[in-house]
């Protein structure tokens, strides 16, 4: 009797200890899992691995997600409570904007981007080619027809700059409008601040680049 | 040559995994092909088959729950908890204590870590005014290229709606040519 008790004592100290050191590792898995829970929401689009950035570093890069991003949005309660509401579905806001680029490269690079995001399901709302200009604005339906998953903004000017905008979240179709008008007046505002002729196009430009540096 | 009171022995040991269509396709031939020749046993298939039917259209019964009660009790003594009580008291002795505290430690330090990061939702002002400037710019960048994008489109179908009709009539009419100026639907 003594002896089988023994014997059980001994296997319920190894399993324990097989749990005291495994629980740690397990635990740290399900802390750390949340990290990258953003790349399984269905509007997220890993432009990395599209192969559209390469080797280049971005000269801005905008990474919002999570309370941060949750906490910004409420920040802005007090200027419009409406379009807090609005934004409220948003869960990831990402930004790359690249300078000194081959910009035949990047149009190729983008033109395969928009063929992989088509074969995804996601639907073109607007294509501009212009001269040295391309922009296309992708959106991904929700699961009914009053919603979005995700929107994309490709935009590659010559040689001087490409933008990469993905926005994640469910955002209702009928605010888009409300969204992309939100605070195109502010930066204005504070642009015209700061230049005098704003009219001239080399202060446009300026305006421009240090306007993406927020 | 088939030994026909041998199968009908073998049938009468299969009539039920036949009825529950459990037979293998060999095993199955030969109970179909030796009911079809033997009436005896064929009589016998169709009574079994029967009763099953009938077995099945029959309500289902519930136990009532003063037997289970009663069954529990008899099955179950009363000292039972007891004894599995003073079986865990024994085994988890003092020679458990070092895993324990292991495993509390573990826990410990895992809480702390998790907390940790909870409050790191508590977030820096600075932080959030900074976020909260990028997220307007993004918005702003993506109005500004709708706007873009939106007054490009416009003029596109201003160029091949209505300048490019407009010049092509002009230039007709300048060659002091017969051909319709194009109108291009309306």
């Amino acid at each position: 009797m003594n002896k089988s008790l023994g014997i059980v004592r001994r296997r319920v100290i190894e399993v324990l200890l097989i749990i005291a050191v495994v629980l740690p590792f397990t635990f740290s898995n399900a802390i750390a899992a949340p990290d990258d829970e953003y790349k399984k929401l269905p509007g997220y689009v890993d432009f990395d691995a599209m192969g559209i950035f390469g080797n280049a570093e971005p000269k801005v890069e905008v990474f919002l997600r999570g309370p941060l991003l949750k906490m910004a949005i409420e920040a802005l309660r007090h200027e419009d409570p409406e379009l807090v509401d609005v934004l409220a579905g948003i869960q990831l806001v990402r930004v790359h904007v690249f300078d000194s680029l081959d910009y035949d490269d990047m149009k190729d690079k983008t033109e395969s981007a928009v063929r992989t995001l088509e074969k995804k399901g996601w639907e073109l709302a607007v294509r501009v080619r212009e001269h040295d200009e391309s922009i296309t604005i992708h959106m991904l339906p929700g699961k009914n027809d009053e919603t979005l998953e995700g929107l994309v903004v490709m935009v590659v000017e010559g040689d001087d700059e490409a933008v990469f905008v993905n926005i994640v979240g469910t955002l209702n179709v009928k605010d888009i409008g409300r969204i992309v008008n939100a605070f195109d007046d502010d930066i204005r505002i504070h642009i015209s601040d700061d230049d005098d002729d704003d009219d001239d196009e080399e202060a446009a430009k300026r305006r421009k680049k240090r306007a993406y540096n927020p | 040559m088939t030994d026909i009171s041998h199968d009908c022995g073998w049938l009468r040991k299969h009539i039920e995994a036949f009825l529950d269509d459990e037979l293998s396709n060999d095993a199955k031939e030969r109970f179909e092909n030796h009911a079809a020749t033997c009436r005896t046993c064929r009589a016998e298939v169709e009574q079994a088959q029967r009763i099953l039917t009938q077995l099945r259209q029959l309500p289902a019964l519930e136990c009532p729950d003063d037997v289970v009660e009663r069954v529990r009790e008899t099955a179950l003594p009363d000292d039972g908890p007891n004894r599995i009580r003073e079986w865990f008291a024994r085994a988890w002795a003092p020679s458990l204590r070092p895993a324990l505290a292991t495993i509390t430690v573990a826990a410990i330090v895992l809480t702390s870590i998790w907390v940790g990061r909870v409050n790191r939702t508590t977030i820096d002002p600075e932080e959030v005014a900074e976020a909260q400037a990028a997220l307007k710019w993004t918005l702003a960048y993506v109005g500004e290229v709708s706007e873009r994008s939106g007054k490009a489109v416009r003029d596109e179908a201003i160029r091949n709606g209505l300048i490019r009709p407009v010049q092509r009539a002009l230039e007709s009419i300048h060659q002091g040519s017969d051909v319709e100026p194009e109108t291009n639907g309306g």
